[in-house]
């Protein structure tokens, strides 16, 4: 069983693929293409809304709350009241507190950032410092899923399992939406729960350390050996499928 | 072939099966190359800090983060702790030290290394966290606080080198240009191509979305 001759029409539309990505067809044509490509698959790309600027996203997550006056929005009142009693929640006061750590104008753009993240600040030109952030949640769990799903009530997808079913992907041999995470982050697996969406589209957590994601080495002596019991099953399933098209009730009788 | 044209019923969990046989498959053949970065160059490794023998660190994290996007990967996240012995200090704000040593470097590497590579214009960066801390103490640290927080956006469609909204003077609330976790989620869809209001899935007889009925994309942090 030689792989290269299953794939030829398969080759013949990835070099279409390829070829059209740079020629005069529409974005429509290719993304048909791409689907015939992926014979359907449910993470095959799909059309956006209006051109994406950014093909992809990495999100990073710092867990617990960073502090914004000790890291990226300086006070320079907070440090001289330091102290003081200052208005706090309702008609209370509470003392002050400066920032015991310094800040110092980065790059041309003059952004101030805390010693903290003196590297960052080696690439303050290219960073967007939102000072203005706001969330209904001061708890852990709550605003940990509300930063992942907009909601700390209903379970909802999260945002990279939106964007996976929004998108697909670009990459079938990986998952769309990867998760590193060496601990537990607060909400656990929710935050990178795809809900009601399709399952294909939830995070799949990577664990740095030896083994990142479990079961990755075959149990098989070799990986040829692997493959070719892989592509026999395969054939054996498209032949099972082709015999009996449309047939709900042969799929699988086992599980049903 | 091709078992979803023409209109006849495909054979759905068999196919489901098949997709799935593939897709493990592609993980046994590929990602164990994405987390094995022992083939990076020295100046690479060093650009994050991180040692040859690394396999566990954020900077590893981050330079694996680079390795998935580059290998089409649509959404890769990096979180940096776990539910303890994280950024929430209430007790000391030098406990904040340690995390920003540990996720300093590695962050500043993996844009200069996107940059470099010519993923940067591709490719969003968000940095975010759950809320921030309030102005007073809470012993010598600082308490919970969602009324005003810091998160940075970088990398494509993004303006760099700009701040966007205000706080008050000792950083309580918000004086100018609010943008609620909403807001942030709305412009992150925009800038992958997508409408927030239009991303919609029908779910127990209602279309669900990111953004419920809210969200409003922020323009002044668009390119």
């Amino acid at each position: 069983m030689n792989e290269e001759h299953r794939v030829n029409r398969r080759q013949f539309l990835n070099y279409a693929l390829t070829g059209c990505a740079t020629t005069m067809l529409g974005p429509v044509t290719k993304l048909c293409l791409a689907a015939e490509l992926h014979n359907g698959h449910p993470l095959a790309p799909k059309l956006t809304h209006h051109p994406a600027k950014a093909k992809n996203l990495i999100f990073v997550f710092l867990t617990g709350g960073f502090s914004h006056v000790d890291t990226f929005d300086y006070k320079p009142k907070l440090q001289q009241d330091h102290g003081k009693e200052i208005p706090a929640w309702e008609n209370t006061t509470q003392p002050a507190m400066g920032s015991p750590f310094n800040f110092q104008e980065f790059g041309e753009s003059g952004l101030m950032i805390s010693e903290l993240f003196p590297h960052l600040g080696g690439v303050a030109d290219d960073l967007c410092v939102i000072k203005s952030m706001h969330t209904d949640l001061v708890e852990h769990f709550q605003a940990t899923l509300a930063m992942h799903t907009g909601s700390a009530t209903v379970p909802m997808p999260s945002i990279g399992a939106w964007l996976s079913y929004g998108l697909g992907t670009e990459n079938l041999e990986l998952p769309s939406y990867m998760v590193l995470c060496e601990r537990i982050p607060y909400s656990g697996s929710q935050v990178w729960d795809s809900h009601f969406l399709p399952p294909v589209h939830q995070g799949v957590r990577v664990i740095p350390g030896d083994e990142p994601v479990g079961n990755l080495k075959s149990p098989a002596r070799s990986l040829k050996l692997a493959e070719l019991e892989r592509i026999m099953l395969h054939d054996a399933n498209e032949l099972h499928a082709r015999r009996r098209p449309g047939d709900f009730g042969t799929a699988c009788p086992n599980e049903r | 072939m091709n078992f979803t044209r023409g209109g006849a019923p495909a054979i759905l969990e068999l196919l489901a099966r098949m997709n799935a046989d593939n897709t493990a498959r592609g993980m046994m053949r590929v990602a164990p190359q994405m987390f094995d970065v022992s083939k990076e160059s020295d100046a690479t490794l060093n650009l994050y800090g991180l040692k040859r023998d690394d396999n566990k660190s954020f900077a590893w994290q981050c330079l694996v983060a680079r390795r998935l996007v580059e290998h089409g990967v649509r959404v890769v996240e990096l979180i940096d702790t776990g539910a303890n012995d994280n950024w929430d200090a209430h007790g000391n704000m030098e406990e904040h030290r340690p995390k920003a040593r540990r996720a300093d470097l590695p962050l500043s590497a993996l844009i200069k290394d996107l940059k470099q590579r010519g993923m940067f214009d591709e490719t969003l960066i968000a940095i975010c966290t759950e809320f921030g801390r309030t102005p007073f103490s809470d012993g010598a640290g600082r308490n919970h606080h969602g009324t005003a927080f810091s998160c940075l956006l970088a990398g494509a469609g993004i303006k760099g080198g700009v701040t966007y909204g205000e706080t008050d003077e000792y950083g309580l609330g918000i004086v100018s240009q609010p943008c609620h976790v909403h807001d942030y989620h709305a412009t992150i869809l925009h800038l992958m191509g997508i409408d927030h209001t239009k991303l919609t899935y029908r779910y127990g007889g209602r279309d669900f979305r990111l953004t419920d009925v809210h969200g409003k994309i922020i323009p002044e942090v668009l390119a």
